[in-house]
């Protein structure tokens, strides 16, 4: 039979750990007062957490919080609302990257093995050594601005995007068309896709994706081989990013010419050399894509040139992601009370201290947004990310950043100009 | 931990910040092994990154983290067939503890020096029955209360209390047995509370 006493000593444990209720704890130390036993039991209790409170905690190590965090941030934005890229470019940047790699190991370590019938390499032709042309790509100063014919004939990655995507016959509106059923469609089309025989090409193509960590090559090759079908609605969802073409060739109904010079002013990336067919050459690709043809492979001699045009200079957001998964970039956030334009500010810097990404969020006109800025090795602002409203917008910026306006990202968008204006003391911009 | 899921990452190294460091010295106290600890801390934490997407506000993350957590190191040891963690040389079950050659020592000034006492109070710990152990751990390092340890551990909570009281009574004997606490000039190395 259960006595008083063996009931208010089965609450002795609560009570030393504080979950005994108010009224039940009252009557325990009522009894406590009368009872010895059992306050010695409780003082019992008491000493021995006493003395194992001093065994304290083992702090966890730190070597594999990094890999956490990475693992993070893939699940996060793998979540976002809305992709800001579907997989097969990043696929097709990792492709992009090693293929660059081997062409360019095979144009140091063995020229003999070049083709007879090749153009010969650029950077020979410029007169430059090899190895001091590849000395210093990301630091290079944008070469040749002088020269607008030149530029004009030189690729224009997302000009050319742009100019790739046919109209969408009925297009969705915003946001309609969720990222997640959009990637599971490439992952369906890319399971169903049937793999070409070697994994290249077409170069043209892959350099305008930024490099990327973390992809699959083989969402590059099901992609090279996708159906027409498939292409197109591809395309759709690059024409839906809304570009700096705002009465761009997509605009129309039927698949417009693509026009150069209706492409907008925005600074190709490092372009030292070119060669007066490369858009024809580029446009000719993009028709074949859009067909559902196999692209052709490009010729050694058009490797070497992409990676003297393409994309030797590490793209911000791959650059950001290397440096994060890497664990080289320190995170440090602020808030603005009372500033709309920018509530808050996170600034993610690197080893140096040098500025890679700020992400700003706030509202303009009562609509939330968020602003990535993603900054070039040399400090500029290479690219921009901006989100509200469900839609992303990504800008690539050349050197000299964009000229005119740029559909849906508003003007502070691009600002500031160097990583050094960046940091976390600088004031916000609330008038934005 | 809803901000994690909704996708901002940032959120999520707030919870690695926080926890990592308890549910890794719960681990290395469950397991008495820092390589599996580490090791185990590490795949918790992938096993909520992957899980976050579904994760629902029913139980305190802190819950559900210290479940996963607990649940991993109970299944290695099942694949491991380890009949309990034996660490820092503890013996087994209903053994009498392993003689310390630190309690040969004259019995240090009560708690003053943390760095002689410090490893007796392991070794306290590591004689624990493994399931003692546990709900002390998730007590009075991890912070959960009783019913969230019922939670975590399957067991009813007044079977948790029960073995919570247990292992403070053992605990109590394990220290005074080395010297360590009110009893330790009286207590027998050998006793066992009733």
């Amino acid at each position: 039979m259960t006595t008083p006493h063996d009931t208010f000593r089965e609450q002795l444990l609560d009570l030393a750990y504080g979950e005994l209720g108010r009224r039940e704890a009252r009557a325990l130390r009522a009894h406590l007062e009368t009872c010895e036993a059992c306050r010695a039991e409780l003082a019992r209790m008491n000493a021995t957490r006493s003395a194992m409170a001093e065994l304290g905690t083992e702090p966890a190590p730190a070597r594999g919080e990094n890999v956490l965090l990475a693992a993070a941030r893939e699940a996060a934005r793998e979540r976002a609302p809305k992709p800001f890229l579907p997989g097969w470019v990043w696929g097709a940047s990792i492709g992009a990257v090693g293929a660059a790699a081997v062409v360019l190991l095979t144009l140091r370590l063995a020229p003999g093995l070049r083709s007879p019938t090749a153009e010969p390499d650029p950077t020979e032709l410029a007169g430059a050594p090899p190895p001091q042309a590849d000395a210093e790509p990301a630091n290079a100063p944008p070469p040749a601005p002088e020269s607008p014919a030149l530029r004009e004939a030189l690729p224009r990655p997302d000009a050319t995007t742009a100019q790739r995507a046919p109209p969408p016959a009925a297009q969705a509106p915003a946001g309609a068309d969720g990222g997640g059923g959009a990637r599971e469609r490439y992952a369906r089309e890319a399971e169903g896709a049937p793999q070409p025989r070697k994994q290249a090409e077409p170069l043209e193509r892959r350099e305008e994706k930024p490099p990327a960590i973390g992809g699959k090559a083989g969402d590059a090759r099901a992609e090279a081989a996708a159906p027409p079908g498939s292409a197109d609605e591809r395309l759709t969802l690059e024409s839906k990013r809304e570009l700096d073409a705002p009465a761009g060739p997509r605009a129309g109904p039927a698949p417009a010419p693509p026009s150069r010079a209706a492409a907008p002013a925005r600074e190709p990336l490092a372009a030292a050399e070119s060669a007066p067919d490369d858009a024809a050459r580029d446009e000719e690709a993009a028709d074949r894509v859009a067909r559902g043809e196999q692209p052709a492979r490009p010729s050694k001699a058009e490797k070497g040139r992409s990676i003297v045009l393409g994309y030797t200079r590490e793209h911000p957001i791959a650059r950001h992601q290397r440096l994060s998964l890497a664990g080289e970039l320190r995170t440090a956030t602020r808030a603005f009370p009372g500033c709309a334009a920018e509530a808050s500010r996170a600034v993610e810097a690197d080893t140096a201290g040098e500025v890679v990404k700020v992400t700003r969020r706030g509202a303009v006109a009562g609509k939330p947004f968020v602003l990535e800025q993603f900054y070039e090795e040399d400090g500029t602002l290479g690219a921009i990310r901006w989100s509200s409203e469900g839609r992303v917008h990504e800008l690539r910026l050349g050197a000299a950043g964009p000229t005119g306006a740029v559909a849906g990202v508003p003007a502070f968008a691009l600002e500031p100009a160097r990583a050094a204006e960046a940091g976390l003391d600088a004031p916000p911009r609330c008038g934005g | 931990m809803l901000r994690f899921q909704a996708g901002d990452a940032r959120a999520f190294e707030v919870l690695v910040r926080r926890h990592r460091t308890p549910v890794f010295s719960f681990l290395l106290r469950l397991t008495g092994d820092r390589g599996r600890a580490e090791d185990l801390c590490q795949e918790a934490f992938l096993k909520v990154v992957k899980a976050s997407a579904g994760w629902q506000e029913r139980a305190r993350f802190t819950t559900w983290l210290f479940s996963i957590a607990r649940n991993l190191a109970v299944d290695e040891a099942r694949r491991m067939s380890f009949r309990r963690a034996e660490p820092l040389g503890a013996g087994k079950a209903g053994d009498p503890p392993r003689p310390d050659p630190a309690s040969d020592a004259p019995a240090p000034d009560a708690l003053a020096d943390a760095a002689l006492v410090r490893p007796r109070l392991e070794a306290a710990l590591a004689a624990l029955p493994p399931e003692q152990r546990e709900v002390f751990l998730l007590r009075e390092h991890a912070g959960l209360r009783f019913a969230e340890i019922a939670e975590v551990t399957g067991a009813p909570e007044n079977t948790v209390k029960s073995r919570m009281r247990y292992a403070l009574e053992a605990l109590r004997a394990e220290l005074a047995a080395r010297g360590i606490g009110p009893d330790a000039a009286t207590t027998p190395r050998s006793a066992v509370p009733s």
